[in-house]
């Protein structure tokens, strides 16, 4: 019975799109239901299959602790030598959070290796023939000695951000160490930059901020270029190089340099973060990944999560994540809260939660990503955790920018969106090139209805990021509010093409697209958002209703059925879930599959509302069996076959039909939500 | 006092769409300029509390303020030396040591002495001077109005732009003028001055180098590019220009306007709507037009729902235009919608009026509502009747879109010309009704659009026509009339209208001369009447001279309607010549731009070769909506049919046109069936119920035939006189008349055979010199234009 879909070709098209569906269902079972933990492990082929992207997932054996920290120690002697104050920082952290078995392992090897090294540079460096060759005959000799307090004195200037006075200095032993040479390209980069972002912040002050020409900056290129130092052995040349090239928005050169530093030294994880910024798609970062093969340890799979993360490809990025956790590197903060952040953005908020509890912990004071924490807990509506957090944050830091935005969200959720709008505002003035802050502004005026100033803020999150899908959701939204779907359109279109394989926005672009008759289109959005891995469950429900809108019941009915196989247990589904069951029991009956009818109507009878409608279905098709039955017996003793039939198929069950209407249709309007 | 409201302070947060509204960017010559005003206040007022002795008089100051302005409005620096010299100039004529006061000011700048300071002293305004008897005598006594300081004068508004500029200028940005003005002086020249290339007082080209600059020259380019294409800039600096504008002046989005109108003519929708987009959700914020609710809150921006009424309306166009109709619709219904709920009465009008546009276009390929097939099956003549009328339509869109378009132009501003609008409002949907009952073949005289119209664009006149709308829609009037003649036959009428548009477009000082679609649809029109009476070499040389009007590359829109004009014309030419190959040609280039016209034409060809069957299908596939398409569709098939002797069908197809041609009010359209049908009877050897058909045509068809049609007429009657052995030279001379200069070789051979038949030894006029001459002309044509005769008739 239940393949008996009908023989029009039509109904085999729909036949088509039914398994499609079905697959997907059976597919998308391997993803946790919204709101769940995860607890089953998703095959990449699944991964990809969803998301239309595929990267090689190759699993990779257990990492060496003792390569590992070998690893971390030569960048964190290399960073703290050329005062990389970031990237020192990001090391050490991973140092300091050294898994215990790894630790015990190298640790005497580390305090050998590091104190060598470290008396190897500054001392014999210094000493060496090559530098006491640059003394022209005639200078005024100046003792070692002195070049060596110079040269640390440049490097405390750098700590303090007197980059100028810095290069002064080094200029004195640029020859004299290759340290230094390479310090004293790296304090005029520093020296530009800083004079660069005050003129900018002055700007600011005067409310007249333009991105000022760079000169400065190709000045310093062509003068590296000019000297060769690019083919220079120390490989972090090319790395300065390239941070110019950046600047100077030479991004495809850039991305060269970084990408030739990583592969002189794939240990260098400061071009790696470079190049997640730089990489223009996933594909591209996966293929140069393989064809470092295995040279490189971890880093490669690390820089995989950033990229991932940075294309919206948030399942692929926690699973790259928790492999990485597989194989060895547990407990780390910034890996946990890597994969709280990724689950944000996949609005799976109580996974983000827990995991930054975690972190939180751990390491109470670190602020990184704490703002989605603050996201999360506001759509969990979570009032205790989101105050707690805002306040102890405000103690402690009440001027980075995450804080602002902890706080901003806190206000938020008491509904004080003047307070909140001040606090994002404050948040967008320590990190102005965030789009998120301008799209969360614009929520806030949506809640104070200033659709203008609203309308103003999304776009400024679009000026500052074209991809960012939701300042054109935002704008979407806005006018959709105004009853103007197809004016809408436009944004929503744009939104679904910054990240095509979201649910919400698809299911979104369907409304519209239902709002303006445009019921094929509707039919793919709904369609697609499911396949994708409906997030909000709203897809399947809303292809049901536009399906029964047109009065194409057996689609609707198809889509009906469906929708109970995925969400006949989720709780907070059950007004959608009953009304179903209702209309997929009055549905068969009307088409007289009585076995579908009766099982449906079956189901009726475990939800309050509607048993009612189960035990009339069960009259009704009892009272048709019965009539067959005395046909049958009619049949027996006697009658003409062909009379009865007739009578059975034409004129027996038809009043019964329109009856079944008239009462379906009742049901309906108290079933309508 | 009035409480200051408490929100979100939008100023603090949108700020930078405030920084340069105002603002009159520094150079090292404005400054000088600045210089030399107050070194004439010193003069003029007197220094401190110390009042001038010797105040200038009218004369003084009228030389005075000559030489400042000229300076003020020079759009390019000058250097030192050069502003010296000027100084000097104004020395010998006001004495008083300008000069020597100037240059000792400016140089204690340039030395370092002095800080630049662009303040009047305080003393300038808070010293009591006593009036001093001399000044008050002087300005009693003149009376004059040319005050330094008065809050309406250029200069005023000069010199506070110029303070305000300075004041907003960080500190980096002084140092750096104090620079490039000490660079200035010492050189003496400008050439060894860098330009100034960060801050508010970058160097930009003249045009956009501030604000207001910027505003007026979007507003020029928007009025050019949809009026006169030919003195916009080319598109790809206006859009490397809206690049600058969009990064240095936050506050002018109405950029983002010009670059819609720039990518539609690049033909490049996605890229018009984004822009589109832009403009109208930034607007959603404007600087607040009433100053007393900016005292009263102390706030300058002020949310405005302009937006949510207008993007849709001109996001509707923007479909429009590129064929999206249904979407269009959808849009100016919202337009509509929002216009109620926020009760502006204009912008429902507009919106009201754009959906009755594109409902007109949207009830069928309204393009090919032509005018009719009067021509048999060889006889292509009219094409301009046709074509023209769709062209119209066509145009009835475009141009009407496009003169809508100055709108836009109120949306930046305001919407203060309330009347101008209104009028211009009212005139355009009449006119809609009447192309809409022209479409439909139903008018009742043959210039009641142009008086209809008239009317409204009366009213335009009367008042100040400031955005051209007047001049724009009597040009797309006359357009339509022009067309509208041409529809109806009347060719040398619609020649003179076509002309006078053409002829009176000249350049005015509010509006620049029109390079509409009106006025290529004229021009287009003016070539097909010239065609329709034989004149082809004038018609190549207008379509030649329009093509250099409208490259495609400037307005596509306009060149599309002079390419489908020069095909159609050099198809009639060639086809007449029976240069058949050149025909398909021709046809190839026209098969996308009007589907009716190519259908018509190709089936005609291919009749021509022989293809019969082929013909007649592509002609029954067609569907055509318009009444003059499915005219001519059935007269063309009756054509057809009647050559290969297929009466019967060819009688029902000509009933068929019969149908259509009474309800409609072409003036041309019954004698086209008409004749048709007396020279289909007289293929059948019916020459006396032919005549009887014929005869009563003679004046229509002198009044409305084109030459095709005469000179098949004529020969019909002859023919049919001569059948009935009645003397048909004159109708033979009159057909020769039309066909003079070989222009259509097969007639005139028949004409000759004729010519024979009737001087012959047999014939009604035996004359063998005359039947010897007729004979030897046949074979001179034949040589010339090989081919036989066939297709004649019918």
């Amino acid at each position: 019975m239940s393949d008996d879909w009908g023989t029009a070709a039509a109904a085999e098209r729909s036949m088509s799109r039914l398994t499609l569906i079905q697959q997907a269902a059976a597919r998308s079972g391997a993803l946790p239901a919204p709101g769940q933990f995860r607890n089953s492990k998703l095959s990449p082929f699944e991964v990809s299959q969803m998301s239309g992207v595929s990267i090689s997932m190759v699993e990779r054996g257990n990492i060496n602790g003792r390569d590992f920290t070998r690893e971390l120690e030569w960048l964190l002697q290399e960073t703290t030598e050329r005062c990389f104050l970031d990237a020192e920082m990001w090391t050490g952290e991973i140092l300091a959070y050294l898994p215990n078995e790894w630790c015990e392992g190298s640790q005497p090897d580390i305090w050998n290796t590091s104190v060598k090294v470290f008396a190897n540079d500054s001392t014999e460096s210094m000493t060496s023939p090559t530098s006491s060759a640059a003394n022209m005959p005639g200078d005024v000799v100046v003792p070692k000695a002195k070049y060596a307090y110079s040269s640390r004195f440049a490097r405390s200037l750098i700590k303090n951000k007197d980059f100028r006075r810095a290069a002064s200095f080094l200029e004195k032993t640029v020859n004299e160490n290759r340290v230094d040479h390479f310090l004293y390209y790296r304090c005029l980069f520093l020296a530009y930059y800083q004079e660069h972002l005050e003129n900018d912040s002055e700007g600011v002050e005067r409310k007249t901020s333009f991105a000022e020409e760079k000169s400065p900056f190709s000045i310093l290129h062509q003068r590296m270029t000019d000297e060769k130092l690019r083919e220079n052995d120390d490989v972090w040349f090319e790395y300065l190089m390239g941070l110019i090239e950046v600047q100077l928005g030479l991004k495809v050169e850039a991305e060269k340099s970084f990408k030739n530093v990583i592969t002189r030294e794939p240990r260098h994880w400061p071009a790696w973060e470079g190049l997640t910024l730089l990489i223009s798609d996933i594909e591209d970062a996966d293929n140069f990944v393989i064809q470092l093969d295995s040279r490189s340890l971890w880093m490669s799979d690390w820089f995989m999560v950033l990229v991932l993360q940075r294309f919206h490809q948030h399942s692929m990025a926690i699973q790259k994540a928790e492999q990485l956790v597989q194989r060895g590197m547990t407990g780390i903060p910034m890996i946990i809260t890597k994969i709280a952040a990724c689950s944000n953005a996949r609005h799976d908020h109580d996974q983000a939660i827990a995991n930054f509890e975690d972190v939180r912990e751990m390491d109470p004071y670190r602020l990184t990503d704490l703002h989605l924490l603050s996201d999360s807990l506001y759509i969990r509506n979570d009032q205790k955790k989101l105050s707690a957090l805002a306040m102890e944050l405000y103690k402690v830091h009440k001027f980075r920018w995450e804080t602002c935005c902890v706080v901003a969200n806190y206000h938020a959720m008491r509904r004080d969106s003047e307070h909140a709008i001040k606090f994002f505002q404050r948040a967008l003035r320590l990190n102005p090139g965030f789009a998120a802050l301008w799209v969360l502004i614009g929520h806030e005026f949506m809640e104070m209805k200033n659709n203008a100033a609203a309308c103003v803020s999304y776009r400024r999150a679009i000026e500052i990021d074209p991809a960012d899908h939701r300042g054109w959701y935002g704008l979407g939204q806005m006018y959709d509010i105004m009853k103007m779907p197809a004016y809408s359109l436009y944004y929503y279109q744009e939104a679904q093409k910054c990240k095509p394989h979201d649910s919400r926005l698809l299911v979104a672009l369907g409304e519209v697209y239902t709002k303006l008759n445009r019921i094929e289109d509707a039919e793919k959005c709904f369609t697609g958002a499911y396949l994708f891995g409906d997030v909000e469950g709203n897809a399947l429900w809303n292809l049901a209703k536009l399906h029964e809108n047109q009065k194409d019941h057996k689609k609707a009915a198809q889509a009906f059925e469906v929708f109970l196989v995925v969400y006949e247990l989720v709780t907070s589904a059950e007004e959608k879930v009953i009304y179903s069951v209702a209309f997929l029991a009055n549905h068969f009956f009307k088409t007289e599959e009585f076995d579908k009818a009766q099982e449906f109507a079956t189901k009726c009878m475990a939800y309050e509302s509607i048993c009612q409608e189960g035990n009339r279905l069960f009259r009704e098709i009892a009272k048709i069996h019965q009539r067959e039955a005395e046909l049958d017996e009619a049949e027996r003793i006697g009658y003409a076959q062909r009379a009865a039939a007739e009578a059975a198929a034409g004129g027996a069950p038809a009043p019964q039909e329109e009856l079944g209407e008239e009462e379906m249709s009742e049901g309906e309007d108290e079933l309508t939500f | 006092m009035p409480l200051v409201k408490t929100g979100p302070n939008l100023d603090a947060i949108f700020n930078h769409q405030l920084t340069n509204v105002t603002g009159e960017p520094l150079t090292p010559t404005k400054i000088s300029i600045f210089y030399l005003v107050r070194t004439l206040f010193h003069a003029h007022f007197g220094v401190g509390a110390v009042p001038s002795l010797k105040p200038f008089n009218k004369a003084e100051k009228t030389k005075a303020f000559s030489i400042l302005y000229g300076l003020i409005l020079s759009d390019s620096e000058i250097s030192y030396d050069d502003f010296r010299r000027v100084v000097r100039m104004l020395d010998n004529d006001l004495g008083r040591c300008i000069y020597y006061n100037f240059i000792c000011s400016i140089e204690k700048l340039a030395y370092g002495d002095e800080q630049i300071e662009m303040l009047f002293e305080n003393a300038f305004y808070t010293a009591k001077r006593p009036t001093h008897i001399k000044v008050f005598k002087q300005e009693q006594a003149d009376q004059d109005n040319l005050t330094f300081m008065s809050n309406n004068s250029f200069m005023y508004t000069w010199i506070k732009r110029v303070m305000m500029q300075y004041t907003r200028t960080s500190q980096e940005g002084m140092f750096i003028i104090t620079e490039r003005f000490r660079d200035w002086v010492l050189s003496g020249n400008i050439e060894n001055v860098s330009p100034i290339n960060q801050g508010i007082n970058m160097t930009l080209p003249f045009e956009i180098n501030c604000s207001v600059r910027a505003r007026k020259w979007i507003d020029d380019q928007l009025r050019f590019i949809q009026f006169c294409q030919s003195k916009a800039m080319p598109h790809e600096t206006i859009l490397d220009l809206c690049d600058i504008i969009s990064k240095r002046h936050r506050d002018v989005f109405e950029v983002n306007l010009l670059k819609t109108v720039v990518h539609i003519q690049l033909k490049n929708p996605p890229e018009a709507m984004k822009s589109l987009k832009v403009f109208f959700d930034l607007s959603m914020l404007q600087i607040t037009d009433s100053a007393r609710q900016a005292l009263n809150t102390l706030k300058l921006m002020s949310p405005s729902q302009i937006a949510l009424r207008y993007g849709p309306v001109l996001q509707g166009r923007l479909h429009r235009i590129f064929g999206d109709r249904k979407c269009a619709s959808e849009l100016f219904s919202e337009s509509i919608q929002q216009s109620q709920v926020n009760v502006d009465d204009m912008c429902n009008r507009i919106a009201n009026l754009e959906l009755t546009i594109n409902e007109v276009l949207m009830s069928g390929p309204i393009l090919e509502r032509l005018p009719s097939d009067r021509t048999k099956a060889k006889k292509q003549d009219d094409y301009g009747n046709e074509t023209n009328e769709r062209r119209v339509l066509q145009n009835t869109i475009h141009a009407a879109a496009n003169i809508n378009i100055p709108n836009i132009r109120a949306l930046q501003k305001d919407f203060n010309e309330d009347y101008d609008l209104h009028t211009f409002l009212v005139s355009m949907s009449k006119f809609m009704l009447c192309i809409e009952d022209m479409m439909d073949g139903k008018y009742f005289k043959y210039n009641s659009t142009a008086e209809y119209v008239c009317v409204g664009f009366n009213h335009l006149r009367l008042i100040y026509d400031s955005q051209n709308k007047g001049r724009a829609i009597e040009d797309f009037a006359n357009a339509i009339m022009s067309s509208g003649l041409i529809q109806s036959g009347m060719y040398n009428q619609a020649r003179r209208a076509a002309e006078e548009i053409l002829m009176t477009n000249c350049t005015t000082p509010s509006c620049p001369k029109l390079e509409t679609e009106s006025q290529a649809v004229s021009g287009v029109n003016l070539a097909y009447s010239l065609a329709s009476i034989g004149d082809y070499d004038n018609a190549f040389k207008t379509i030649n001279s329009l093509n250099t009007l409208f490259p495609e590359q400037l307005s596509w829109i306009s060149a599309r309607h002079v390419k489908i004009c020069f095909q159609l014309i050099q198809f009639e030419r060639d086809f007449l010549l029976n240069r058949y190959t050149a025909c398909s040609d021709h046809l190839k280039e026209i098969g996308s731009l009007a589907p009716l016209e190519y259908t018509l034409r190709k089936s005609l060809l291919l009749a021509v070769t022989g293809k019969l069957s082929e013909a007649v299908n592509l002609l029954k596939e067609y569907k055509c909506v318009d009444v003059r398409g499915l005219l001519r569709i059935h007269m063309q098939l009756a054509t057809i049919e009647a050559a290969y002797g297929r009466f019967d069908v060819s009688e029902y197809h000509l009933e068929e046109a019969g149908n259509i041609a009474v309800n409609t009010h072409f003036q041309d359209a019954r004698f086209l069936v008409t004749r048709r049908f007396g020279s289909m009877i007289l293929g059948r050897n019916m020459p006396e119920e032919a005549f009887k058909v014929l005869m009563p045509l003679y004046p229509n068809v002198e009044r409305f035939g084109t030459f095709i049609e005469k000179a098949i007429y004529f020969m019909s009657v002859a023919r049919c006189l001569r059948l009935l052995k009645k003397d048909p030279r004159i109708f033979l001379k009159k057909c020769k008349l039309q066909i003079l200069n070989d222009r259509w070789p097969s007639m005139e051979k028949l004409l000759c055979s004729e010519l024979t038949i009737l001087h012959h030894k047999t014939g009604m006029f035996p004359d063998e010199n005359k039947a010897t001459w007729a004979m030897e002309r046949f074979g001179k044509i034949e040589v010339d234009f090989p081919g036989p005769c066939v297709w004649i008739f019918i």
